[in-house]
């Protein structure tokens, strides 16, 4: 596998979600779209679990602003994340517009601006998430 | 004036076309499917009774010819084997070989579905529509006004108007999209008495992917071709060559469905298969997944036809959800639009237009044609 300059950001997101979620990177939407979360975070607890999806980018918020929105349809939260150098090219305001979160990455992982819960959550499609999550973790 | 419909056939829409028999004018028969699917063709033509034509040369229009069953079959029947080299078609013995090719490909039209009905006539069925409503000379890409394809089209056609006795004759105009830039002088070199009408094919030319100067282009290219006064088919159009239609600028729409409103012969169709979702607002197909998303952000989008109704396409996987469904509603939605009067269409299209002014950028890329048509639509109108 190819790993991007993004991937650099996962160790420090990781970080941040881990002791309440399962931490799934690079997860392949199961479905004709070929989408990958960078970051997929699975709440531990059994009974219906909270599911995020986290965009990691370096610099180019626009595109992972993109990615974060169409993650809006398969779980309940969307977070962008960026390095800190970058963040202040952000436009904070369209992410607050449609609920995306937002989290500044540096020597450790900060959630600028919490993520909505989604309202666009197509329930099967986090279904079969959930569905291919729970096997895998047996 | 409204432009009829046709279908390009597949093999695997048999029974789309029958249901929905009612809900299209005509079809269009590609030489390499006829081969491939001839008792299928058969079948379909018997059983839904409609106008077709047969499209001879669309698979050869690069002057190419793949080493697949279908080609060695075209090849024979079109008298062309022997220009054949590794799978290019020499332009050299074609051209010692013209008479020949343009002869055996228009009887091959004339002929084809009838003799291979032969066994069907036992069973009472003739009769019925064993001819083509239309022959096609045929045609190859043309590169440039002053190439030697544009040269080698138009002796084809001169020689396919000696033999086209009584039966109508149209001419293909298959150009690289650039020509459009030429249309005054490509067109004028199309007016030879004997041509009953035109079918044009622009390379590639996505109806609803093209900037407003390229859709600019488009329409004066039929303006000017409509004033030669016979009937125009397009070979490849969609939505907007409804609304062109309506203006009296195309007499024809051909598509296949929810396929072919556009088509690059330099690629081939590969095997991956995405299913795909008309969304009859923005006029535009659009892979499933990504319909759900749209609809979903703007309710408004939702189709209540009968097929979305019971496909329930926004609560329903997309692998669960037929695809014969799809089709259906794609068949039923560019009929709506073909019914549809004009000024309601248009309508239609400029309130799209305005509720979606205020979507998100993120489906713009989808969303970016209606704007264009508007602007060029509202040109045309505006005269």
């Amino acid at each position: 596998m190819i790993r991007t300059r993004e991937s650099s950001l996962y160790p420090k997101l990781f970080d941040l979600f881990s002791d309440d979620y399962h931490i799934f990177l690079e997860y392949r939407v199961q479905d004709c779209s070929r989408r990958e979360i960078d970051v997929l975070c699975v709440q531990k607890q059994k009974a219906n679990p909270e599911i995020r999806a986290i965009e990691a980018k370096i610099s180019n918020w626009k595109i992972g602003f993109r990615q974060a929105f169409s993650r809006l349809f398969y779980v309940d939260r969307s977070y962008l994340a960026i390095s800190r150098e970058h963040l202040n090219k952000v436009d904070c305001e369209i992410l607050k517009k449609h609920g995306i979160g937002l989290i500044s990455v540096d020597g450790s992982a900060e959630v600028i601006i919490n993520a909505e819960w989604s309202d666009r959550t197509m329930e099967w499609r986090k279904e079969k998430i959930l569905k291919d999550i729970m096997k895998r973790l047996g | 004036m409204n432009p009829k419909i046709y279908y390009r056939v597949l093999q695997t829409d048999g029974e789309v076309f029958k249901k929905l028999r009612n809900y299209y004018d005509g079809f269009v028969i590609e030489a390499s499917i006829l081969e491939q699917f001839t008792k299928f063709t058969l079948s379909l033509l018997f059983s839904v009774e409609k106008p077709f034509f047969i499209d001879p040369t669309h698979k050869l229009v690069l002057l190419t010819l793949k080493e697949k069953e279908w080609a060695i079959n075209v090849a024979e029947a079109f008298k062309i084997s022997e220009c054949v080299e590794e799978g290019v078609i020499l332009i050299d013995k074609l051209k010692e070989n013209l008479d020949a090719f343009v002869k055996a490909t228009i009887a091959y039209q004339r002929d084809k579905i009838k003799m291979s009905s032969g066994g069907l006539e036992l069973f009472g069925i003739s009769g019925y529509g064993l001819e083509p409503g239309i022959i096609v000379a045929p045609y190859f890409l043309i590169e440039g006004i002053h190439s030697e394809s544009f040269e080698l089209n138009l002796e084809m056609l001169r020689k396919s108007i000696a033999l086209k006795g009584d039966g109508k004759l149209y001419a293909v105009i298959a150009i690289e999209e650039y020509l459009l830039s030429e249309a005054e002088e490509l067109i004028s070199k199309f007016e030879i008495e004997g041509v009953d009408g035109f079918c044009v094919w622009v390379s590639d030319f996505r109806e609803e992917g093209e900037d407003v100067k390229m859709l600019e282009k488009y329409v004066e290219f039929f303006k000017k071709l409509s004033k030669l006064k016979k009937p125009i088919m397009n070979l490849y159009g969609g939505a907007f060559s409804v609304l062109l239609g309506k203006l009296g600028l195309i007499d024809c729409v051909v598509q296949g469905i929810a396929y072919g409103e556009h088509r690059n012969p330099y690629i081939a169709a590969t095997g991956r298969y995405t299913k795909t979702y008309y969304i009859p607002k923005i006029h535009k197909v659009v892979p499933l997944y990504r319909a759900q998303e749209l609809i979903e952000t703007v309710p408004e989008l939702k189709c209540e036809c009968e097929f979305c109704v019971e496909a329930d396409i926004m609560n329903t996987p997309e692998n669960r959800i037929r695809t014969d469904l799809l089709k259906k509603h794609y068949v039923l939605s560019r009929w709506n639009e073909k019914q549809m009067d004009f000024n309601e269409l248009y309508a239609n299209l400029k309130s799209t237009t305005q509720l979606l002014d205020d979507v998100f950028e993120e489906f713009w890329e989808q969303l970016r044609h209606l704007k264009s048509w508007e602007e060029v639509i509202g040109k045309i109108i505006e005269g």
